[in-house]
């Protein structure tokens, strides 16, 4: 990611309407296999240009890791027919923004421009589709590479427990897995890529037919369609993309590690393998994470931090991703208590809540909160997590862009007894990983 | 036989319409239809402003209070952050349990902050429960108890937060900056938190007495931006805020104009072992009624406030040092900082030191007209995003009311970038970047950058030890 704010490890934030909001929109594809969706909203005289590319660091290989983000990288340093530096210069000067970002199952940029230079939008993002080799030099790979590296410093070494979250994926996901790997890769691994590793990567994966479009915003869809037509109809197809499709992962015992950082308190993450996003299981667990760690009222910060104020943190999430995903309880003890106490107290509740089903008004306060958080998403049209980004993440995922009421019913379709259900068969706690850091030993 | 030639040639052309030789021509940007601002008044005199936007179900309620962390009475610095923190510990007929089961039942974010000038209670919420959720709201701003036991536990909460405040380098300089550039007597100096000394000895009591003094209707305004209709809201916030009568006496601690830091001088905090140095160099800037304001945005926006900017693109793209460089000039009713910042490698700060007066110096300079288009289409192009949610245009209303921007300011605002002159951001540079009197303060490893820094000769070397920003 090239922004000037932390990289983002993009897990889907939880986003559902109120009510049934229908986003309403029109797509067709290009004979060279490039999806295109569009979507109009007058509110403000604004376009955003959003394209997926339908790889990320879950198509790469071992020691070949970080390709996917360092590629998103190279995509904004110009192309045959943009200069280095123009990218962002032409943008600028028409008053636009744009950046991007990668996971472990796709790579997303967006553009949001005022409405009269949705062309130029397009042009840039179409001469970097089909024309980005013949300026990509090794000279750009090796500064990008540096970027990166000082990435990888600014987001995970400098942070305190920044390396904690590279190392539980390790932990929870074996060597070979997809999701093994941090997407921001080793540096050994960036280190060791070449020009034409690079190259290859771009060839086999940034091709239309690998890719979808969302224009969304200040438009005039028939007068859009034939704008994308002009600027990306003569980029020539790819070899079809297979989706990576592992075995399955599964932890079969606690995986229990420790490392040192430098940081006063100590702090243990433990995860679990769950359910992929939109799998069922996944929105249950968007719920038991709320009710575990959701406000003062939640299970674990009302015993941990507010009765007994044995924590000074504690949260909990569920990291929906394609091929699983992972569910996170993260504590850190108050100085003169100890993350073995604290493991004690969440294995506690989360032996209660697998007995007893969570009260109405508890699943209610969950959900209650997660629609509004939805709401918010909707109010904005670009950049990550709006409203063409939501339309392009729900088409890949189910082949529906418009999937917003359908989302919203898997959280209202919830009952009470699911979540003790999701807890006992998704949370188990002889089979997880229990990652614990310590405050560096001073010599 | 040519004839023919050329005839396919046009026959085949709108297939190879694109002319990729040269970009596109954009036309005429759209001018933004600026939202239609209702200002009416409670019976009690106190000022609301409601924006209608109906395309989500959702409502953004702010009220705004002109008096903020600035007004910290000496020996107090961190009170009005605290009292602000501690609103929804237990109001009304309330506990903070009760509080928080309420809003969250509502899907109701309730949250209430303070910025040097001003204290805000910001309310969002889907529109169908706002009118559950204003009286929550009333209680939470109009008759918090600030209960002992909460008080305990949000003290201990933030004397841990304080003892881990070498772990982060970057909360470290957000610290170090300001007291190196203002001192630890001008409230400017230490963050809103303020001082640990403040959060071990504060009891109940002065809190209730400085929300009494300072959560005043004279100093109250509402901002409601969503999918309301103005006389029905209004109607809602007058049942609940329309008999609020102030109940303690008027008290306000005044801030000094502050004094510029003296000559350049380099101070160090240690972080061993770190990773990356940050570096946050700046002076004393502006007041947020500067008549330098367009010129300076125009001026940020080509030193550090964008991704071509000259910091970020010789710092980053052509230097490798740093993942993201940027400036800004922090304008509040009196001078704040202006500083200039990057989270660069360890072995490479030096080196990055310099880049950064090779900038900031060059600012000095005429600025290439292209460049100063670029810059000015930037800002003035970009200003329809400054509305794109309820929060951004309420946001966008705050900062109007709060300094006191004309009636026309958004309307005008456009223009205004549009007029900027090489020649008022090469003043304002000469002005305002004078590298001779800055602050250059770095969090990093001491033993392994402090001898090339050294070498660079900026100044005499400080070295800040962590308790001084306690």
């Amino acid at each position: 990611m090239k922004s000037l704010s932390p990289f983002l490890c993009a897990l889907f934030l939880l986003l559902l309407p109120a009510r049934a909001q229908s986003v309403q929109y029109t797509e067709f594809d290009l004979p060279n296999g490039l999806h295109v969706i569009l979507h109009e909203d007058h509110s403000l005289p604004i376009v955003s240009v959003n394209l997926w590319y339908h790889v990320g660091s879950a198509n790469e290989k071992p020691k070949r890791t970080g390709f996917a983000h360092l590629f998103e990288h190279l995509m904004f340093e110009g192309s045959k027919n943009v200069p280095e530096g123009d990218f962002d210069n032409l943008l600028e000067a028409v008053g636009g923004d744009n950046n991007g970002s990668t996971t472990s199952d796709r790579t997303n940029y967006w553009i949001t421009v005022p409405s009269n230079a949705l062309e130029m939008a397009l042009f840039l993002e179409s001469d970097r589709m089909g024309w980005l080799l013949d300026t990509m030099t090794a000279e750009r790979v090796n500064g990008q590479r540096e970027v990166v590296k000082n990435e990888l410093r600014q987001s995970y070494a400098n942070v305190p427990y920044g390396m904690a979250s590279i190392i539980v994926d390790e932990l929870t996901f074996p060597a070979g897995h997809p999701y093994h790997w941090p997407t921001i890769g080793y540096m050994a691994d960036l280190n060791a890529a070449t020009h034409k590793d690079v190259a290859d990567f771009f060839k086999r994966y940034y091709v239309p037919n690998n890719a979808s479009l969302v224009i969304a915003g200040d438009v005039d869809p028939v007068k859009t369609r034939a704008l994308v037509e002009k600027w990306f109809g003569s980029i020539k197809p790819g070899q079809p993309v297979l989706p990576v499709a592992p075995p399955p992962a599964e932890l079969t015992r606690v995986v229990r590690k420790t490392i040192q950082d430098k940081v006063q308190l100590p702090r243990l993450d433990i995860a679990w393998i769950t359910p992929p996003h939109y799998a069922p299981g996944d929105a249950e667990l968007d719920l038991v994470a709320q009710v575990l760690a959701g406000g003062k009222n939640s299970r674990l910060y009302k015993r941990l931090v507010y009765d007994l104020q044995v924590a000074q943190e504690v949260s909990a999430y569920q990291a929906s991703q394609r091929l699983a995903s992972t569910f996170h309880i993260v504590l850190t003890p108050r100085p003169g208590h100890t993350t073995e106490e604290l493991k004690k107290m969440v294995d506690e509740e989360l032996e209660r809540l697998r007995k007893e089903p969570v009260s109405q008004r508890e699943l209610d306060r969950a959900r209650n909160g997660l629609e509004a958080a939805f709401l918010a998403g909707l109010e904005q049209l670009s950049g990550f997590g709006g409203k063409a980004d939501m339309l392009n993440a729900y088409y890949v995922a189910t082949g529906n862009p418009d999937y917003f009421a359908l989302d919203l019913n898997r959280y209202r379709a919830v009952r009470a007894s699911d979540l003790s259900a999701v807890v006992r068969s998704f949370l188990p706690a002889d089979r997880r990983v229990e990652l614990t850091v310590v405050p560096e030993v001073k010599k | 036989m040519i004839g023919l030639l050329l005839l396919v040639l046009l026959l085949v052309s709108p297939v190879l319409g694109q002319d990729r030789t040269r970009p596109p021509e954009s036309g005429r940007p759209p001018s933004l239809t600026l939202p239609t601002v209702h200002k009416r008044a409670l019976s009690n005199g106190i000022p609301v402003w409601v924006v209608e936007r109906h395309q989500v179900p959702v409502v953004a309620v702010d009220l705004l209070l002109t008096s903020g962390s600035a007004s910290d009475p000496a020996g107090a610095y961190g009170m009005a952050s605290l009292t602000a923190g501690m609103l929804d510990e237990g109001a009304g007929a309330r506990d903070a349990l009760a509080l928080a089961d309420e809003l969250d039942y509502l899907g109701a974010s309730l949250g209430a902050s303070t910025s040097y000038d001003a204290t805000s209670v910001g309310l969002y919420v889907p529109v169908a429960r706002l009118a559950q959720a204003l009286p929550v709201m009333a209680d939470v701003v109009l008759r918090p108890t600030f209960p002992a036991a909460e008080l305990e536990r949000r003290r201990t909460e933030l004397l841990v937060e304080f003892s881990r405040l070498s772990d982060d380098p970057g909360t470290i300089a957000r610290l170090a900056f300001p007291h190196a550039l203002f001192g630890p007597e001008h409230r400017y100096g230490t963050g809103l938190v303020g001082r640990m000394a403040f959060v071990k000895a504060v009891n109940r009591e002065q809190l209730a007495a400085f929300h009494a003094s300072r959560y005043r209707p004279e100093k109250a305004a509402f901002i409601v931006v969503g999918d309301v209709k103005v006389d029905e809201v209004v109607g809602l916030l007058e049942a609940q805020f329309g008999s609020w009568k102030a109940t303690g006496p008027v008290e306000e601690s005044g801030v000094a104009a502050p004094a510029q830091h003296g000559p350049r001088t380099v101070y160090l905090v240690d972080k061993p072992g770190a990773a990356q140095s940050v570096i946050r160099i700046g002076r004393v800037g502006v007041d947020r009624a500067t008549p330098d304001y367009f010129a300076l945005e125009v001026l940020n926006t080509i030193l550090g406030g964008s991704f071509t900017s000259r910091l970020n693109q010789n710092l980053r793209e052509k230097n490798g040092y740093t993942y993201g460089a940027r400036s800004g000039f922090d304008m509040r009713r009196l001078p704040g900082p202006f500083v200039a910042t990057a989270a660069v490698q360890t072995d490479k700060t030096a080196e990055a030191v310099r880049e950064f007066f090779v900038e900031l110096d060059g600012m000095k300079k005429p600025v290439p007209e292209g460049e100063l288009i670029k810059a000015r289409n930037n800002v003035a192009y970009g200003f329809p995003s400054s509305f794109a949610t309820n929060q951004d245009v309420a946001g966008q209303l705050e900062e109007q009311l709060l300094y006191g921007l004309p009636d026309d300011y958004y309307a005008t605002y456009v223009d205004k970038i549009l007029a900027v002159t090489p020649a008022e951001v090469q003043a304002a540079a000469e002005k305002q970047l004078q590298t001779d009197s800055v602050a250059v303060v770095i969090v990093g490893d001491v033993k392994v950058i402090r001898p090339k820094l050294e070498a660079l000769k900026l100044g005499p070397i400080k070295v800040v030890e962590l308790n001084e920003l306690l």
